[in-house]
């Protein structure tokens, strides 16, 4: 498993998704984390701020903020010395492929 | 594809949901120096209820301590009861409510795995109401999430819980909350053959229970209006069924008519001034309206076949029926004047009761397929059916007036004498979880669900 695959696979067990929200498959959230050369997250930021206004939007971006900053998923199964790689990322939360 | 509660019932609450890979290709963290933001697709994640602490409110004298806790236990069964939330065990607290008056130390809650924490006073007024100020915190970000003060006659504290609930479920699940609502529903009991059927009342959550209707005549399909305390039901009137109009709040109670061949109590529009119903007219069944103030009817279909169960949309623009115009029973959409009729279920078995979700987005319904009942929900133009229950009799589904939770009613078979055999309540949510029983005091059927009552 790559180490792509192996962070995909720690934050999906963080994240609670809202699949019984209305239009669910809309609700596509940008997350922008900073992280700790600890592999902890120091920061998560929804990108799309304006969309926040509309609360079935923000409760389904904090459920992603959520499973940023989970104790479960801090730190990250990250490598330590390529810090400079993943000190900050953008993780994209698409509930689409869970929804029947 | 339809999946069934069944097929579900191997997948605990906390189950990790099928992963549909998205094609990213491989990503190796250590090559390129100049690269674009690292970027990683979530596209799984668990269906769980979110944990949640939920103090005692701290009394502003000792005497008022008691009120404090049985606030915070009401709030805390809502959510629970909703499947949303867990509500974690108050043992496991290291904050108390004393100390949470000031910012809470997160770090505590974070360490017994809240996510959630809500925080609350009370205070006695020398009028006799209650002063109530809470606050939800989002532990993980260490913020306050929403906070309020709220004051209501001591008497009606657990309207008072409940509304504290609707607040913490809507600001955590962007849906209105749907705990100061009302269940009506028919009550049995008494041998099989002469069965007693009582109109009764309670709280969704099952408390200030009360029978409305003394037993001597039979009632049937009680439906409330979407905009008032108001509903409608049947009782058989010297064997004919008469519908009444039935104010819960105050106690007014009318006639509506006297309807040879109904079988179903009428439903209210949207607006709540008027009625839909099938009425039988010389053997055939076709849906009619009628006007509340003048008792104007309006004939919607005219067909030789069985038309009936008529439903509104919550913008009254359409209404979903069944008929068996196409060999067997099934669902139609057509304008709210009777025109374009389409047919939307095309599933095996036959179809029944439709009801539009107050929030537009689906029509739940029962299905009788291979001698088994369930419901089900789809969307208004038939597409994405799901069987959300399945039992040797489910039926009459009713919507929480958020639309995001069904109620219905489910019979047991008993021995060949009918011994045994059991009638209650159930609800579920619209994902197809959480089933649970509505405790009801005696054999329950045909429930409806009020809309949201104003405090």
């Amino acid at each position: 498993m790559s180490e792509l695959d192996a962070i995909r696979q720690q934050i999906s067990s963080c994240w609670n998704v809202p699949v019984g929200a209305r239009d669910a498959a809309n609700l596509i959230v940008e997350i922008q984390v900073a992280m700790n050369p600890d592999a902890t997250v120091r920061e998560a930021r929804v990108t799309d701020q304006a969309r926040m206004a509309d609360p079935f939007y923000r409760a389904a971006a904090e459920s992603a903020v959520r499973a940023v900053l989970n104790p479960r998923c801090n730190p990250l199964r990250l490598p330590l010395e390529k810090y400079d790689l993943w000190k900050t990322f953008i993780l994209t939360f698409n509930p689409k492929d869970m929804l029947g | 594809m339809t999946m069934t509660n069944a097929d579900r019932a191997d997948s605990s609450g906390t189950r990790l949901v099928r992963f549909v890979a998205t094609a990213l290709a491989a990503f190796a963290l250590a090559t390129s120096a100049a690269r674009a933001e690292l970027r990683i697709d979530i596209n799984k994640g668990k269906v769980e209820p979110l944990p949640i602490a939920i103090t005692d409110f701290f009394p502003a004298t000792p005497g008022e301590a008691g009120l404090g806790q049985e606030i915070a236990q009401v709030v805390a069964a809502d959510l629970e009861r909703s499947g949303l939330f867990r509500p974690l065990d108050k043992r496991a607290f290291i904050q108390t409510p004393e100390q949470l008056r000031n910012i809470p130390r997160f770090a505590d809650w974070r360490a017994i795995n809240a996510q959630g924490l809500v925080t609350g006073q009370i205070e006695k007024q020398a009028d006799g109401s209650v002063r109530a100020e809470f606050r939800l915190w989002d532990v993980l970000a260490g913020e306050q999430m929403h906070g309020l003060r709220l004051a209501t006659p001591a008497s009606n504290w657990r309207l008072l819980a409940h509304r504290i609930a609707d607040e913490i479920y809507k600001r955590i699940t962007g849906e209105e909350g749907y705990f100061q609502t009302r269940i009506v529903y028919i009550g049995e009991s008494g041998p099989q053959n002469r069965r007693v059927k009582r109109l009764a009342i309670m709280d969704q959550d099952g408390a200030n229970h009360k029978f409305l209707t003394d037993g001597r005549v039979l009632v049937l399909t009680p439906r409330f209006s979407p905009t008032t305390q108001e509903i409608t039901y049947m009782a058989y009137f010297n064997d004919r069924p008469r519908v009444y109009l039935f104010n819960i709040d105050t106690g007014q109670q009318e006639v509506l008519g006297d309807f040879p061949g109904m079988t179903f109590a009428p439903r209210f529009s949207p607006e709540g001034n008027r009625v839909i119903m099938s009425l039988a007219q010389n053997g055939n069944s076709d849906i009619y309206t009628m006007d509340l103030r003048t008792r104007k009817v309006t004939r919607l279909t005219d067909h030789p076949s069985i038309d009936t169960s008529p439903c509104f949309a919550p913008d009254g623009k359409k209404i979903v029926f069944n008929s068996d115009r196409g060999g067997t029973q099934q669902l139609y959409v057509m304008e709210a004047d009777g025109s374009n009729v389409q047919r939307i279920s095309f599933g095996d078995g036959r179809y029944a009761t439709p009801v539009w979700s107050p929030r537009g987005d689906l029509v739940a319904f029962t299905k009788f397929h291979q001698n088994r009942f369930f419901i089900g929900v789809m969307r208004p133009n038939g597409s994405g059916e799901r069987l959300l229950t399945e039992s040797y009799l489910d039926e009459a589904p009713t919507w929480a007036p958020n639309g995001r939770v069904l109620m219905f009613f489910r019979q047991t078979p008993g021995d060949a004498q009918g011994r045994g055999a059991t009638s209650r309540l159930f609800s579920i949510d619209l994902t197809g979880f959480n089933l649970r029983e509505v405790v009801t005091p005696t054999d329950a059927s045909d429930p409806a669900w009020s809309p949201t009552t104003l405090q």
